[in-house]
């Protein structure tokens, strides 16, 4: 069987990757107004880091050596903040610690924000009207680490709340599915048959159609049985009470009628005993709710009460199944009937076990049928398309076999005709 | 046995009553209930009743019967036979349910079944003493020999037999072995009677003076 797609994990899977498709999109948009703010802070403390470091040096502008390229000394020390003090010509004068001995800037420019290489952020600010410049620089790698972090904190988040929210829809979505389910359950108890059966009400707007329409078709399903079923009732009566009318009138006449009209008499009450069981086969088999009683059968017993006295049948020794005898009786001699019109004198009837029940293999000797033949009527009886390639004793041996949840088979074979009435397990 | 058969079809009807009549049976065809009511003060050792009649249906009146305290086995005839109407058939007070069409041999077997099991016996024979009745073959043993009895004689002894221990008046024994046409003041019955007293022995049936006869276990 084809496996249908759940509602329940197409909706998940769409909660997923909306959950995942919006992580992305907000740590991009994130990651770019983050960039743009960490870098206009970053910017901004740069350049008042530039103006206080300004204030400090010009300050103390006499006491520091600006005459050729130098350091202040001072001990190692790790620095987020490097100055360089450059003149016109852009040779470094005198840097921090930890400043390059070239120049930070290859663009001298007096006054503002210079460059933008990876390496460094450079803010200059003239330092005397000699052309000096002081330039003040963070390194690039502080600033992408500053950018990344809040990035990735953002990002974090986002992704958190999107999966947190990705659970949560999940599981509203599985609450949001319950009343499906719970109305599943009730339609699947539900027998509008059975009288004060009500379907329990639907529990969302949604399923108030649904419920409503299967509550309709329940009723006019329960209207069109009462009114089968009362047809049946009254066929049944019609069709059953002139038949025993029938029996008992026959059963009497072979007591009281002279004996030379026995046989006669035999064979009319042979006859009618075969119509009172196809008749309660068909009433059985084509009413609605018609309950097939099974009962342990013996074979050969059945077998020997079938009235066809120009055609030996036997049975197997023993062989016991567990039928509605009158529907099996009435199987057998449709197949039987067949057998004997098809020039048949003998019939063997076997069981076969399967591995879901039993099979009886009736074979007989007459004209048989060819391979064609078989696959052509057994296609048929597949398809339960019974009009005029089967006839009636394969149609009732399959509909009796069916409502024992089995099958009949139609087996080539090399000689005769045989046919397995497959029933299912008890 | 006598048997009231309450059946409005009427091929079936006299079949049925024509065939039980060739089994040794009195029967009493009804096509109504109301022909049936008024027979009902009468000793019946079955009643066969049809689910659906024109006048009613069948098995109200088996629970009728019953919520009066009638105890005369009953059976239903009826072509209905799905397993809800075999629950209710039974449940109404019948003894047994047969679907039509049937073979009245079949009816015949159960209509003794049921007679047997309202008796209190399992078994197709009854023993009283030396005597042993075969209810299905309608055979009387004495000590193991078959002893012949007329259809009537027969009727009487079954009729006993069926209610071992009970004492039969003499008109409920005319009406369960001569049916309507019997009458209570002729002395068929004693005549009867005495036949078998001499076939089974003496002692088989005792008189009780004024009230009527009960067969000796």
């Amino acid at each position: 069987m084809t496996r249908l797609p759940s509602i329940r994990s197409r909706l998940s899977n769409t909660l997923i990757g909306i959950s995942i498709a919006w992580g992305v999109a907000v740590s991009l948009v994130v990651w770019l107004a983050v960039r743009h703010e960490v870098d206009e802070l970053m910017d901004s403390t740069l350049q008042q880091s530039a103006e206080i470091l300004f204030d400090l040096l010009s300050f103390n502008a006499e006491r520091l050596p600006l005459e050729g390229p130098g350091a202040l000394p001072a001990p190692m020390h790790g620095e987020q903040l490097v100055w360089q003090i450059v003149d016109a010509g852009n040779a470094v004068l005198l840097r921090s610690n930890r400043a390059p001995d070239r120049p930070l800037s290859a663009q001298y420019k007096k006054e503002g924000f210079v460059g933008a290489d990876d390496e460094w952020r450079v803010y200059g600010m003239p330092f005397d009207d000699r052309g000096r410049v002081l330039f003040v620089a963070q390194t690039g790698s502080s600033r992408t680490e500053a950018r990344l972090e809040a990035a990735e904190i953002t990002a974090a988040c986002a992704l958190l709340v999107g999966m947190l929210c990705a659970v949560w829809l999940r599981t509203r979505v599985s609450g949001e599915l319950e009343p499906i389910v719970a109305m599943s359950v009730a339609v699947a108890q539900f027998d509008p048959l059975q009288p004060g059966t009500k379907l329990p009400d639907a529990t969302r707007a949604e399923l108030v159609p649904m419920h409503d329409a299967i509550v309709d078709l329940g009723a006019r399903l329960a209207k069109r049985l009462a009114s089968e079923r009362a047809f049946s009732a009254h066929a049944a009566h019609a069709l059953r009470t002139p038949l025993a009318g029938m029996v008992a009138q026959l059963a009497v006449a072979q007591r009281t009628a002279p004996e030379e009209v026995q046989p006669q008499l035999k064979r009319t009450r042979e006859a009618a005993d075969r119509l009172r069981r196809v008749v309660s086969a068909l009433l059985t088999l084509f009413r609605s709710g018609g309950e097939v009683l099974r009962q342990p059968i013996d074979l050969a017993d059945m077998v020997a009460h079938l009235p066809f006295e120009t055609m030996s049948i036997t049975a197997q020794d023993a062989a016991r199944v567990r039928a509605d005898p009158d529907l099996l009786a009435a199987a057998l001699m449709n197949l039987l009937d067949n057998s004997l019109r098809h020039g048949a004198t003998r019939v063997h009837i076997t069981t076969r076990a399967t591995s879901d029940g039993v099979c009886l293999v009736v074979q007989d000797d007459g004209a048989g049928l060819t391979n064609e033949d078989c696959s052509r009527l057994q296609a048929a009886l597949d398809q339960q398309s019974y009009d005029g390639a089967t006839g009636l004793g394969l149609m009732l041996g399959d509909l009796v076999a069916r409502a024992h949840g089995g099958r009949l088979l139609i087996v080539p074979s090399e000689s005769g005709c045989t046919i397995e009435i497959c029933l299912g397990a008890a | 046995m006598r048997l009231l058969l309450l059946e409005d079809d009427t091929i079936l009807g006299e079949g049925l009553r024509d065939f039980l009549r060739t089994e040794g049976h009195m029967v009493d065809w009804c096509q109504r209930l109301r022909e049936a009511d008024a027979l009902l003060s009468e000793p019946f050792d079955a009643l066969l009743v049809d689910w659906q009649l024109p006048d009613g249906s069948g098995l109200d009146w088996i629970e009728g019967i019953r919520r009066r305290g009638g105890s005369t086995p009953a059976l239903i005839l009826t072509a209905r036979d799905l397993l809800r109407d075999r629950i209710r058939g039974l449940d109404s007070g019948a003894d047994d349910y047969i679907v039509k069409p049937f073979d009245p041999e079949e009816l015949s077997a159960r209509i003794r079944a049921i007679r047997r099991r309202a008796s209190g016996s399992a078994g197709p024979t009854l023993k009283f003493g030396e005597l042993e009745l075969d209810l299905s073959g309608k055979r009387a043993l004495v000590r193991g020999v078959r002893v012949e009895l007329t259809a009537r004689e027969w009727s009487v002894v079954e009729a006993l037999a069926l209610r071992a221990g009970r004492l039969v008046s003499k008109s409920d024994l005319d009406a369960l072995v001569l049916g309507q046409e019997g009458d209570v003041s002729s002395n068929a019955l004693e005549v009867h009677i005495s036949s078998i007293r001499r076939k089974l022995g003496r002692d088989v049936i005792e008189t009780v003076r004024g009230l009527g006869y009960r067969i000796v276990a």
